[in-house]
């Protein structure tokens, strides 16, 4: 049972669904690597420009104790301390704080010192080692606390503490990166788009696919399917794998429809032949009934009479005898046409004397019936592989029809000849004729076109499927062309084998 | 037993909870938070230099509009300050360590130009005329004797006073004119000898228009180079080809003209011997130092743009090497050529600053920042004789004043 798939459980939204997760996850990443990368650029050039302050401002409080001839210790860096941060001011750092080396503040320039020896990198300062702070607060806020202990020739004379505000540096940082982001999410925009047009597109015909297929299952059930809806599918002429699985699914839908239509010939034929079979047993039943009937008849007449009635009972033994002997006869030709294999030895026979020999014979019974047997031979040599006895079998059944159905008078036309490698030998007479329904069941067993005038003829209605069966048996054909009223023609044809085989050497 | 379904489930939920997992600690780490990091610095910085080391700086600031400075060689080391307060030529000593002036002279009613003071404060050179004669004078500071040195007429001129690094010596290259064009000749005065002795060596210069002279430390050699175009080059040949300058070197120079790669080269350069009158001809070119700046024990420097070059002694043989490329406003070296100082202004700032660099063998050992934060444009700097003082002079202005400042490094 199809069953219609839901638009959550579809390739196009899962698949939409993982890309987005993939690229907002990138995003992500991005945006994180994108704020480290930036903590690490800001660090960086903090720690650069921390370098620089700490050489140049050693050195300026080094050139102000030497030009103020300033004794180089803790005492000058007391006593020089509004020098010093008029100098670093110039040098522009404005924020800072004068400690003397046992941390004890001298001077400071802002309240950013408060509480600074809570301060991680003060402590590092009083343990001889320069250290900054980096702070980042909410609001994009960036401060840096850097203090430094003062080594003037190899001693130390004081601390000093600066604060930096790095807003600026943070924000120009995070411009430059947040346009890389910007780039980025662009790119990943424009990168989901494609890429869901993409999948949209590989999906889209296995999705018409499955509509058709679904189409096809709803109506299969029905007995047959509409295979011209294969027409809506106008992705095979695509070259990918999605047009080879469309190609390969309208030649699986074309195979299945082949087999299909094949499998409904066979039910007809198999249907077809059950009434054929059912038929035929009907018929040999009833022919077999009719001259048991008669035969039982006068056999109960002679029992009743006796030889009371001489001339009752010799017209009865005749009429048993004669029914006897058309059912004997009818019965061997039942065994005949269902006998195969019997006259499988094949020699090579003159088919044209045996057809002189058959018309010498059959010459007196077309006279019987006021009628002529007129034999065309084109000159020739018709040898053919064969069983004689039954091609004179074919010849007689066709000539006997043609005397018997032939109409008096009008003569029997009969001519043999060689065409396209096939002998054929024609017989035709004027007679009644056949119509196309008639011609149909010819050569089925005991068919018959006019059934009384047939039996009152003698005939069983087997001889045109036993002729029929000979002929393939020669694996040659037997034809027939008639019209109401008009010509019959009967033609059989043999390979010319032996001729054509003479012909090669 | 887990069934597959089952599995199934788990696994695309496990998945869901990974992506999910992640997408949240993203979103932590890219959401808005407080960080404080504290950062160590190395101690890198904290070594002692090896290099240049300052001992004292001292500065001292005037009013007057100064002419030249020199740094004296006397115990306790002073400033000689000339200047010109209206007519005169004044000396001035001063004590930059106690900021005071310790001696004040007038050394010339009438001075015309061409005052330089000797290195050591002993002498001054000066430029007089009298009734169409022009003097060369030079003034001795302790004796306070005046001296005519050379005198010549309007046809001849000056073109440049120099003196030796040790203040010993003095240079005058002059441009002798006889006939249509002028003969360059360099001129030594000996200033410690009895007699003052003179030398001179012609230059075999061929236009005398772009001539510069760069005496050594005790002015035995001076280092001679003449730039000409096209039309002097012309001339050079022609002087090749004649008998008249017939030193052994023609080839050389014939060699020189036809070399399609130094022919577009418009400089030599010689080393004159003032001591034997010898005159040995250098490929400037060659020698590919930019232009020279100094000529020391060390060899000949020169700048070339941003790049300072050093060709080694003896001149000639090795050719120039890069020192060091850096920007600068100036460079002093000292007369010994083992310490070039850099004058260059400091990053963001309108200040001066000062970087020393320790050379040894022609190699740099050290290169460090001594001094940061001269106010003032940059005048001049140069070296104490005894190679242990950089002077440093600039020019400030100050509440509508202009005063000149001296900034003393020593070292």
């Amino acid at each position: 049972m199809y069953r219609k798939n839901r638009f959550f459980n579809s390739i196009l939204f899962r698949m939409s669904i993982w890309v987005f997760l993939i690229g907002i996850t990138s995003i992500l990443l991005v945006m994180y690597a994108v704020k480290v990368q930036m903590r690490q650029n800001i660090e960086e050039q903090v720690t650069e420009e921390m370098e620089s302050i700490q050489s140049n401002s050693e050195l300026y409080v080094r050139q102000i104790l030497m030009i103020n001839n300033a004794p180089i210790d803790g005492s000058g860096f007391e006593q020089y301390t509004y020098e010093i941060e008029q100098q670093l001011n110039r040098a522009g750092y404005s924020d800072i704080a004068l400690y003397n080396a046992d941390g004890h503040i001298l001077k400071s320039s802002s309240d950013h010192f408060i509480n600074a020896d809570k301060r991680d990198d003060f402590q590092f300062a009083r343990k001889r080692q320069s250290a900054f702070t980096l702070h980042y607060g909410k609001n994009n806020q960036c401060e840096v606390y850097f203090t430094m202990p003062v080594s003037v020739m190899g001693q130390q004379i004081g601390i000093i503490s600066f604060y930096q505000d790095y807003y600026e540096l943070y924000m120009r940082e995070w411009e430059t990166l947040s346009g890389m982001l910007r780039v980025t999410v662009l790119a990943f925009g424009i990168i989901y788009l494609v890429i869901w047009f993409m999948i949209r597109r590989m999906v889209g015909p296995i999705r018409q696919l499955g509509h058709i297929s679904s189409d096809i299952s709803e109506h299969l059930k029905d007995g047959g399917f509409d295979s011209g809806m294969m027409e809506k599918l106008k992705v095979n002429k695509r070259k990918d794998e999605i047009g080879e699985l469309s190609r390969n699914y309208i030649q699986m839908v074309q195979v299945i429809d082949e087999q299909f239509e094949k499998i409904q010939e066979d039910r007809d034929h198999i249907l077809k032949l059950w009434n054929s079979r059912q038929e035929f047993y009907n018929n040999v039943a009833h022919e077999l009934k009719t001259p048991l009937t008669t035969i039982s008849g006068y056999a109960q007449l002679i029992e009743e009479n006796g030889l009371g009635d001489e001339e009752l009972f010799y017209n009865g033994i005749e009429h048993i005898l004669q029914e006897s002997t058309r059912l004997h006869r009818m019965v061997i030709q039942l065994l005949e046409m269902q006998d195969k294999g019997r006259y499988t030895r094949m020699e090579q026979i003159d088919v044209a004397a045996a057809l002189k020999s058959v018309v010498d014979t059959m010459q007196m019974k077309a006279r019987r019936y006021e009628n002529q047997l007129i034999l065309d031979e084109e000159p020739g040599d018709y040898i053919i592989e064969g069983q004689e006895d039954r091609v004179r079998q074919v010849l007689i059944n066709l000539i006997d029809n043609a005397i018997k159905y032939g109409e008096a008078g009008k003569g029997i036309w009969l001519r043999i000849a060689r065409h396209r490698g096939m002998i054929q030998i024609a017989v035709a007479n004027q007679g009644k004729g056949m119509d196309e329904e008639e011609i149909s069941h010819i050569f089925e067993p005991f068919y018959r076109v006019d059934k009384e005038r047939s039996r009152e003829m003698g005939s069983s209605g087997l001889g045109l499927a036993i002729s029929k069966k000979i002929m393939e048996e020669h694996h040659g054909m037997i034809r027939v062309k008639s019209e109401p009223g008009g010509y019959t023609i009967f033609m059989i044809c043999f390979p010319d084998t032996i001729h054509e085989e003479r012909g090669e050497k | 037993m887990m069934s597959g379904e089952g599995r199934r489930i788990r696994k695309h939920l496990t998945v869901q909870g990974v992506v999910c997992l992640l997408m949240a600690v993203l979103l932590c780490g890219c959401g808005a938070q407080e960080i404080t990091k504290t950062v160590v610095l190395s101690n890198g910085t904290k070594e002692e230099h090896t290099g240049i080391n300052i001992k004292n700086i001292q500065e001292y600031t005037y009013e007057e509009g100064v002419i030249d400075v020199t740094w004296s060689d006397d115990a306790i080391g002073s400033l000689c300050v000339v200047w010109f307060p209206g007519e005169q030529g004044m000396c001035r000593k001063i004590d930059v360590y106690q900021k005071t002036v310790s001696e004040e002279i007038v050394f010339e009613e009438n001075v015309m130009g061409y005052v330089k003071a000797a290195p050591g404060g002993k002498y001054i050179v000066y430029l007089n005329m009298v009734d169409d004669i022009q003097e060369l004078v030079v003034y001795e500071v302790e004796t306070g004797k005046r001296e005519v040195y050379k005198d010549w007429n309007l046809t001849s001129n000056v073109d440049e006073v120099m003196w030796s690094g040790d203040g010993t010596k003095m240079f005058v290259r002059m441009n002798i004119v006889d006939g249509e064009d002028g003969t360059e000749y360099v001129y030594r005065f000996d200033m410690e000898s009895e007699e003052k002795t003179e030398s001179q060596v012609k230059i075999p210069a061929v236009s005398g228009d772009w001539v510069e002279m760069f005496p050594n430390e005790d002015g035995s050699k001076v280092f001679v180079e003449e730039y000409f175009g096209e039309e002097e080059m012309e001339k050079e040949r022609k002087y090749i080809e004649s008998d008249e300058w017939n030193i052994g070197i023609e080839g050389n120079m014939a060699a020189w003209a036809g070399n399609p790669e130094m022919s577009g080269t418009n400089k030599r350069g010689w080393i004159l011997d003032m001591e034997t009158g010898g005159v040995e001809e250098l490929d400037s070119a060659w020698l590919n130092i930019g232009t020279p700046v100094k000529y020391t024990e060390e060899g000949l420097f020169g700048t070339d743009g941003d790049k300072l070059w050093i060709a080694r002694g003896p001149l000639g043989q090795t050719p120039g090497k890069r020192l060091l490329e850096e920007e600068c406003m100036d460079i002093c070296i000292c007369e010994k050529g083992d310490h070039v100082f850099l004058i260059e202004r400091e990053a963001g700032t309108n200040h001066l600053q000062v970087t020393g660099i320790l050379l040894e063998d022609g190699e740099i050992q050290e290169y460090q920042v001594l001094y940061k934060g001269i106010d003032g444009d940059y005048e001049q700097a140069f070296t104490g004789m005894d190679d242990h003082e950089l002077v440093i002079q600039s020019v400030g202005h100050k509440e509508d004043e202009w005063f000149t400042k001296t900034t003393v490094l020593e070292y």
